[in-house]
């Protein structure tokens, strides 16, 4: 009985002091008026740890990436629009080029046919009037000949006429030969 | 019933083994469990037309980065602080609002503290526990600090702060420079004392406002428990909207102060020069 009683002091003993100690651990100082306990900083700062985990890796890294990824889109797609517009003012502009020099090409067509046409014609021209000039004066020269045949046959005809008239006139007075003679005389005259 | 003022000391409700379960820390590890919801949702979706709650995250998102790039003056610097800044943004501000909604500090248990019986609330704003606003402190001044040697060099960066190069280079020069040299190698000093400065201001700063406006909402309620405190109430959204906005963005000054390299006297104008150009 006696030993239980010993025993009983000493756990309570025990147990005084280490509520005390535990006691001046949680307030010592300053520190253990404000409230600072270690064991609670560690927790706290846990805590906080675990917050600016989630909110670093769980909340800010999907949104900053997504934030990032639609900047870079925005930015490309700008950057393409501009693209396009450069490429398009650039084509507008060549296509005026184009069809300045496929205008000028058309003109300078026109202008050697037409160039052309009327070398051609005046070739024409004057091949015609040479060509119609020279039978002008082929016929002359026709015409002239047949005259001078039509001349001499008409001498022949009016020669054998005449000797006929002749004859019949001076049938008997005059022969043949020298009736011809006077004939002759008669036409050169 | 007059209730009891809100103790400097957030309270434990329970132990697990030994460790003390505080009414300020179940209301971090709702704030926690909100940003995992929240991450669990948003994790998977990366649509390019957003939708819905990405669209509302997006926003939000893009918004705060626009302060961040007033700032740091930089798109890429903004996107590598943006997930510190905007996690502490976030989280001292949720977890300042969320201990508006009724019952925290008036809903709790029947325990013994401190000798007498006390009703001790089971919900405490978050950022009313020291614990809370020196781990965010401490852990936003050393990562600075990391942030600064990783970006600038190691040397170059403990040349802020103990300048003995300065003092070196200054015997090639001589005369005064050597004089000058000194009184900068004692503001470098003053410097390592203006970082320790740093931290206790931002944890107490946040600590103060917080629990400054938890007990002046206790106070209002136990006088005139109707239609009084509301004003009040919305002071608070304010205040805790301020305080989550101060804390944030001085962390992210520190930031990008530990990020930009130190100019040296004769550099600074041929930087100048080349800058005009």
């Amino acid at each position: 009985m006696d030993l239980h009683q010993i025993l009983l002091a000493a756990t309570e003993v025990v147990q005084e002091a280490a509520e005390t100690t535990a006691h001046a651990e949680e307030s010592s100082g300053i520190l253990g008026t404000l409230g600072i306990n270690w064991k609670l900083f560690l927790a706290q700062l846990f805590n906080f740890a675990i917050v600016l985990f989630v909110f670093w890796k769980w909340i800010f890294g999907p949104i900053s990436s997504s934030l990032i990824a639609r900047q870079d889109k925005i930015e490309k797609s700008l950057q393409n629009a501009e693209m396009i517009e450069k490429e398009k003012r650039q084509l507008a502009t060549d296509k005026i080029e184009e069809m300045r020099v496929v205008r000028q090409e058309a003109e300078k067509i026109i202008k050697s046919a037409t160039d052309t046409a009327k070398k051609m014609k005046e070739e024409i021209i004057t091949e015609a009037q040479s060509q119609s000039s020279k039978m002008m004066e082929q016929t002359k020269a026709q015409m002239v000949m047949e005259k001078q045949t039509m001349l001499k046959e008409v001498k022949q005809d009016v020669a054998g006429l005449v000797v006929e008239a002749a004859e019949k006139i001076l049938r008997e007075k005059l022969d043949s030969k020298k009736d011809h003679e006077l004939i002759m005389k008669a036409i050169k005259k | 019933m007059i209730l009891a003022l809100p103790p400097l000391v957030a309270e434990p409700i329970f132990h697990i083994g030994s460790f003390p379960i505080t009414n300020a820390y179940i209301n971090s590890s709702i704030a926690v469990v909100f940003f995992l919801i929240m991450g669990l949702l948003l994790r998977n979706r990366k649509a390019s037309v957003p939708k819905g709650l990405q669209n509302f995250a997006e926003s939000v998102m893009e918004f705060l980065l626009g302060y961040v790039d007033q700032v740091t003056k930089d798109r890429k610097k903004s996107l590598k602080f943006f997930p510190i800044v905007g996690a502490l943004f976030l989280f001292i501000l949720f977890s300042n609002w969320i201990s508006l909604i009724p019952g925290t500090g008036s809903i709790g248990r029947w325990l013994i503290h401190e000798g007498h019986l006390e009703l001790v609330p089971i919900l405490r704003p978050a950022n009313s526990d020291l614990n809370l606003t020196l781990a965010m402190a401490l852990f936003s001044v050393i990562i600075s600090h990391v942030v600064g040697i990783a970006m600038i060099g190691f040397f170059k960066y403990a040349n802020k702060f103990i300048k003995v190069w300065d003092i070196i280079k200054s015997f090639s020069k001589g005369g005064m420079s050597i004089f000058v040299a000194m009184i900068e190698f004692v503001v470098g000093i003053i410097e390592v004392i203006s970082e320790i400065a740093k931290i206790i201001s931002l944890s107490l700063r946040l600590f103060g406002n917080i629990f400054a406006g938890e007990v002046l909402l206790t106070v209002l309620a136990g006088l005139i428990a109707y239609g009084v405190p509301l004003p009040f109430m919305a002071l608070e959204i304010l205040v805790g909207l301020i305080q989550a906005t101060v804390f944030s963005m001085l962390v992210l000054v520190y930031l990008t102060i530990a990020t930009t390299p130190i100019h040296e006297h004769d550099s600074e104008a041929h930087a100048e020069a080349t800058t005009a150009h």
